[in-house]
C-alpha cells in the first residue's frame, strides 16, 4: 500500500503545527514543527531523503515505524513571492509499507519553476528515528550536515556543501560530498564494496584494526594518512566499450591501489583536494 | 629477434637518459565506421607523445601509456612510496571521425596511433610534448607549444606551429590546392619537397640563416599591410616576406620564424 501526502505550507491532517509567521516589510517568513510516524512491515525497510536546505540527522529507534521529525522554515522577499513559494516548492512523501521517501524540490520536478520564484527557500532540518536494520539514501544541498549513527542498514549519503559524518557504521554504498568532509566510523570490519568521492573534503575511515580493504585511489592534491598496515595493490586498466547509437566510447581507466590488512572489498576513494585517513579503532 | 633485442635496449636506454617511466601500455583496437575511406583524426591532450604512423589496415589502433608518479602514503612506520600512474583516456570514434582526450589530472601520456595511410590529423600538445607522424596522405594541422614537430613521408598538406621547438616536415607529394604553412618563434623550420615539386616559398626570418638544397628564383615583394579592428581599436600589422619560387612555382608555403633558422631540402635525400 502507497500513501501519497502533500504538504503544502498549511494545516495537513494528522500533524501536529507549530506555526509561526512572522511578516516584515519586504521578508515574509514561516516556521513550522511536526512530528509523524510511518509503519513498516518490512525486515530491512529504506528511508530516503532528498533536502535542498538542510540537515538530515538519522538515529536507530523502535522497529517497525519510521518516526520523522521536521523544522520547515519558508522564507521569500515579498507575500507574492511566499504565496509563489507555497505552489511549487515544498516537501513530498511517499511512504508505503518498505519505506518512506522524502522529497524536497518543485512540484513540477523542474527546477526552472523555482526560478520564478526567484529568492524564496525552504529549509528541512530532518530528525528520523528508523529501525536499526533500515537501509538509507539521503542527501542535502546547502547549509545542511548528514548526520547518522547507530543503523546496520546499508548507507548512500550524498552532500554538497555541508559534511558528511556517519558513526556506527556497517556497510556503505556510495558517499559523495563537494565541499565537505566525509567522516565514516565502522562498527565492525566492512564487508562490502563503497564508494567514496570526494572535490575538496578529506576522507576519514575508521575502522577495527583487523578490518581488511583493498583501495582504488584517485587523489590529486591530497595524501593518505593510515594507521593500519598497507601495501601497493596492483590494479589493472580497466577498458569500457560504449556504444550510443553509432558513436563508440573507448574509456581506458588506470587507478592506484593499497590493500589495508589482508585485503577484503574494494572502496574506491576519490577527491581532488582532500586527504584520506584510515584510523584505527581499538 | 636481434632487431627486438635492439629496441628494447634502446628503449631502455632512452628511459634512463630521460628519466621517464612510462606504465605498461594498453592497446585498444579500433573498428572503422567506414572501412576503406578517409579517417579524420583528433587528438587534444596538453602534455603528450602524439605519434601517428600511416599504415595499409582498415582500422585503427592505439596504444596508450601514462608517466608513472609517486604518491606518498604516510604510515605510522613512516612514509611508503607508491608508484601511480592513474589516468583516463577516452578514444570515441563515430562516422570515421576518432577524438582521442583524458582527463586533466593524467600525468604525460604516450599515444602511438597507428591509422589508415588516408588519413586527415588534428593534433596538439603543449607542455614537455612530441607530435611525431608519418607515411600520412592527407591534410594535417599540427600544434604543438613547447615541444618539436616532426612529419616525414607525408603527402598532402600541412599546418605545423610551434612556439619553442624545431619543425621538421618532409613531404613525398603536396596537394596542390592547399596552402601550407610552417611557423615558430624560437625553431628552427626544416621542409623537405620532392626533387621536382614546384613550390611558392613566402619565407619570413627575422634573425636566423636560410638554407636552400633548390635553386630558388626569389621575386619582387613589397611589405603587407593588413588592418584588423577589434574592441582595443585598429590593429595595423606589416610582414614583410621573401617571396621565393621553387621548379617555377606552385604551392604557397609560408615559412615563418623569429629567431630559428629555416632549412629547405630535398625530401627522400
Amino acid at each position: 500500500m502507497k500513501t501519497l501526502i502533500k504538504i503544502i505550507g498549511v494545516n495537513a491532517t494528522g500533524l501536529s503545527l507549530l506555526l509561526a509567521s512572522t511578516v516584515f516589510a519586504a521578508q515574509v517568513e514561516e516556521s513550522k514543527t511536526w512530528t509523524e510516524s510511518f509503519p513498516v512491515t518490512t525486515s530491512k525497510p529504506t528511508l530516503e531523503i532528498s533536502n535542498i536546505w538542510g540537515d538530515v540527522r538519522v538515529r536507530p529507534g523502535k522497529s517497525g515505524v519510521i518516526v520523522v521529525s521536521v523544522k520547515e522554515h519558508r522564507r521569500a522577499p515579498d507575500q507574492k513571492r511566499f504565496d509563489r513559494s507555497l505552489e511549487t516548492l515544498g516537501l513530498d512523501i511517499e511512504a508505503s509499507d518498505n519505506g518512506v521517501v522524502f522529497q524536497v524540490g518543485n512540484r513540477d520536478g523542474h527546477w526552472h519553476g523555482r526560478d520564478r520564484c526567484r529568492g524564496c527557500r525552504v529549509d528541512y532540518q530532518f530528525d528520523v528515528e528508523v529501525p536499526v536494520d533500515t537501509q538509507l539514501d539521503v542527501s542535502t544541498v546547502n547549509d545542511g550536515r548528514i548526520d547518522i549513527a547507530g543503523v546496520s542498514g546499508s548507507v548512500s549519503a550524498g552532500n554538497v556543501n555541508g559534511p558528511i559524518a556517519i558513526a556506527g557504521l556497517h556497510n556503505c554504498d556510495e558517499l559523495n560530498s563537494v565541499n565537505g568532509e566525509v567522516s565514516l566510523g565502522f562498527a565492525t570490519a566492512p564487508g562490502q564494496n563503497c564508494d567514496i568521492e570526494t572535490i575538496n573534503g578529506d576522507i576519514t575511515l575508521s575502522m577495527p584494526e583487523t578490518s581488511g580493504l583493498d583501495v582504488t585511489m584517485d587523489l590529486f592534491n591530497g595524501r593518505m594518512l593510515t594507521q593500519l598496515p598497507v601495501d601497493p595493490l596492483a590494479i589493472p586498466p580497466r577498458v569500457e566499450h560504449i556504444v550510443s547509437g553509432d558513436r563508440h566510447q573507448y574509456r581506458i581507466e588506470q587507478h592506484a591501489g593499497v590493500r589495508i590488512g589482508a585485503g577484503g572489498p574494494t572502496f574506491t576513494i576519490s577527491s581532488m583536494n582532500g586527504d584520506i585517513r584510515i584510523q584505527k579503532i581499538n | 629477434m636481434k632487431t627486438i633485442l635492439i629496441k628494447i635496449s634502446l628503449a631502455l636506454l632512452l628511459t634512463l637518459a630521460t628519466g621517464i617511466a612510462f606504465a605498461q601500455p594498453q592497446v585498444i583496437d579500433i573498428p572503422l565506421s567506414r572501412p576503406g575511406e578517409t579517417v579524420n583524426l583528433e587528438i587534444s591532450v596538453i602534455s603528450a607523445h602524439i605519434e601517428v604512423i600511416g599504415e595499409d589496415r582498415q582500422d585503427a589502433s592505439f596504444e596508450i601509456s601514462v608517466q608513472e608518479g609517486t604518491r606518498k602514503i604516510i604510515t605510522p612506520s613512516g612514509t611508503q612510496s607508491l608508484k601511480t600512474g592513474a589516468y583516463s583516456v577516452e578514444v570515441e570514434e563515430q562516422d570515421n571521425h576518432i577524438e582521442v582526450d583524458t582527463d586533466w589530472r593524467a600525468n604525460k601520456v604516450k599515444i602511438v596511433a597507428r591509422v589508415p595511410r588516408n588519413a586527415n590529423l588534428e593534433l596538439s600538445t603543449v607542455n614537455d610534448g612530441v607530435i611525431i607522424v608519418s607515411n600520412i596522405n592527407g591534410k594535417m594541422v599540427l600544434e604543438n607549444v613547447n615541444g618539436p614537430i616532426t612529419a616525414t613521408n607525408i603527402n598532402g598538406s600541412v599546418i605545423a606551429e610551434s612556439v619553442n621547438d624545431n619543425i621538421n616536415v618532409s613531404f613525398s607529394g603536396i596537394n596542390k590546392d592547399q596552402a601550407m604553412s610552417l611557423s615558430s618563434v624560437n625553431g628552427d623550420l626544416t621542409l623537405g619537397i620532392p626533387e621536382g615539386t614546384g613550390a611558392e616559398l613566402h619565407i619570413d626570418s627575422a634573425e636566423g640563416e636560410i638554407v636552400s638544397d633548390f635553386e630558388v628564383d626569389v621575386q619582387p615583394s613589397k611589405p603587407v599591410m593588413s588592418r584588423e579592428s577589434n574592441r582595443h581599436g585598429v590593429e595595423v600589422s606589416v610582414e614583410s616576406v621573401i617571396i621565393a619560387n621553387v621548379n617555377g612555382g606552385g604551392t604557397l608555403i609560408k615559412l615563418k620564424t623569429l629567431n630559428g633558422n629555416i632549412n629547405i631540402t630535398k625530401s627522400g635525400k
